[in-house]
């Protein structure tokens, strides 16, 4: 859960890797103020959350996507997730794998070379053998379509109709 | 839409999906009505990029490495008050380098000595072939994308000058896998499809091993500095060998994260050559296996048409260039 919350934020895997560090060094040494009767997943994020705030300023960079609207947001779909049956957060979150294999063929094709053979976004065009705006718009459309599978399993929350 | 509208969009898009990534104001601005979306987009490019490192192993080199620091730090905490026996730890630590410095330092030495003639030697202009193979396999694989996958066993490696090299290996379906670089241009093939080149010349440095130093084993001079000085370093015993080497094993310094735990080299005492090379407790983020060797098969006379694409394809291949992404 800490990573998916890193990865929205953060490219870089060994800047990941450094917060995701502190974010659980900060935890641990806070555990002793933590309260029991609140839900541990949204705490954690928080402290993720001001570690990530500190590095970005440490760095002069601007904080995308840090807004307390994108938080919540964000944090309706963790609280969804965490209400998934499963013992860990794999299990919460085995959807993913059905919902990969069902996309069509050239959705599913493009996300897999980007983010399973870590190819960068034109090679994946080239790869693919369309444009580069083809084939962003290919990758956005086959997240929408991820999203909208994921809220159909319940994975995710959707507003109620 | 928005004209600030349209522009977050595509300055967000571009963010997600691009390699480079300007910090952007239009970034910092989403726009009310987006910001379901944007949020719902970040999730998913979370979960996917989650779900692309996991790995057993990666999981467990997180958590001792947290558990290192928090022993680090519980350490600190529980340090002797130095007012009080500041003198006689001042005076025990002295006794303490001295005795290091008269019974270590000029082996030390000497081992920093063989290994800046290794680094010498591998300036010399020569083409050096290794073979791949597997010693230990990653534990677990979610990958979905069965077929793209390389086969590092069996992988060939020539390894030129300075960013010259040329990598062969075998992809689960079956198709062979070739890329490669001259110094001036990297490039990539499949056996079977165009050619992709680029002025970049790590674009196509994908599975290389030890790319995940700072710098790669096809820049041997840099690479065998960088293991010098990021790594421990201690020369290994090899008197019970059929044959005289030199070895040498890299532990990675605690503080480091990325790339291979411990890293093994043997080396030829006569003419320096790099034999052998083990790279073990890779990273399983991005998958491939744990443990890998190089093994020394051949050396001839550096031919730099060698490192060149057009050595490996017939003249008719399609060529597709591309231009270093800033």
């Amino acid at each position: 859960m800490l990573t998916v919350f890193l990865c929205s934020r953060i490219k870089e895997q060994a800047v990941v890797d450094d917060l995701f560090q502190e974010t659980m060094l900060v935890a641990w040494r806070r555990l002793p103020d933590y309260d029991l009767n609140r839900p541990f997943g949204p705490w954690l994020r928080g402290i993720a959350h001001r570690v990530t705030l500190a590095y970005f300023r440490k760095q002069s960079r601007l904080p995308f996507f840090m807004t307390e609207k994108i938080n919540l947001l964000m944090d309706k779909h963790f609280n969804s997730i965490d209400l998934q049956s499963g013992d860990n957060w794999q299990d919460k979150v085995d959807a993913l794998n059905d919902c990969l294999k069902g996309l069509p063929e050239k959705y599913r094709s493009v996300i897999n070379q980007k983010y399973f053979s870590h190819e960068s976004i034109l090679s994946v065009s080239e790869w693919a053998g369309i444009s580069l705006e083809a084939c962003k718009k290919r990758m956005q459309r086959g997240r929408r379509l991820l999203a909208q599978c994921l809220k159909t399993k319940g994975t995710l929350f959707s507003k109620p109709t | 839409m928005s004209d600030n509208s349209e522009e977050f969009e595509k300055e967000f898009y571009s963010w997600l999906d691009d390699e480079t990534f300007p910090d952007s104001k239009f970034l910092d601005q989403i726009p009310a009505d987006a910001e379901e979306k944007v949020a719902e987009e970040l999730l998913i490019h979370g979960l996917l990029s989650e779900m692309a490192m996991r790995g057993h192993s990666d999981e467990e080199r997180r958590i001792n490495s947290v558990l290192d620091e928090v022993y680090d730090k519980q350490g600190e905490g529980n340090l002797v008050p130095m007012k009080k026996y500041g003198t006689w730890v001042g005076a025990l630590a002295a006794c303490l380098l001295l005795f290091l410095w008269l019974f270590s330092g000029s082996s030390e030495n000497l081992m920093a000595d063989s290994l800046d003639r290794v680094i010498s030697a591998s300036l010399e202009p020569l083409t050096r072939t290794y073979s791949i193979s597997v010693l230990e396999e990653a534990h677990s694989s979610s990958r979905p994308n069965k077929g793209q996958q390389e086969d590092l066993d069996g992988a060939i490696l020539v390894v030129g000058g300075k960013d010259q090299y040329v990598f062969t290996r075998r992809l689960e379906s079956g198709y062979t896998r070739i890329s490669g670089c001259d110094g001036r241009e990297s490039w990539a093939m499949r056996e079977d499809g165009p050619v992709h080149v680029s002025t970049d010349l790590n674009r196509f440095i994908g599975n290389v091993p030890g790319r995940r130093e700072s710098s790669s084993f096809v820049n041997l001079p840099v690479f065998l500095r960088q293991l010098k000085e990021s790594f421990h370093v201690e020369k290994i015993d090899c008197s019970k060998e059929a044959e005289e080497v030199l070895a040498f094993r890299f532990e990675r310094k605690s503080q480091s994260k990325i790339g291979a735990q411990l890293i093994e080299l043997w080396v030829d005492p006569g003419n320096l050559l790099i034999l052998r090379l083990r790279l073990s407790g890779m990273p399983q983020a991005r998958g491939g296996p744990r443990s890998i060797e190089l093994q020394l098969v051949e050396t001839s006379p550096f031919v730099q048409s060698f490192f060149s694409h057009d050595h490996h394809h017939e003249p008719e291949r399609e060529v597709r260039t591309s231009k270093k992404q800033q």
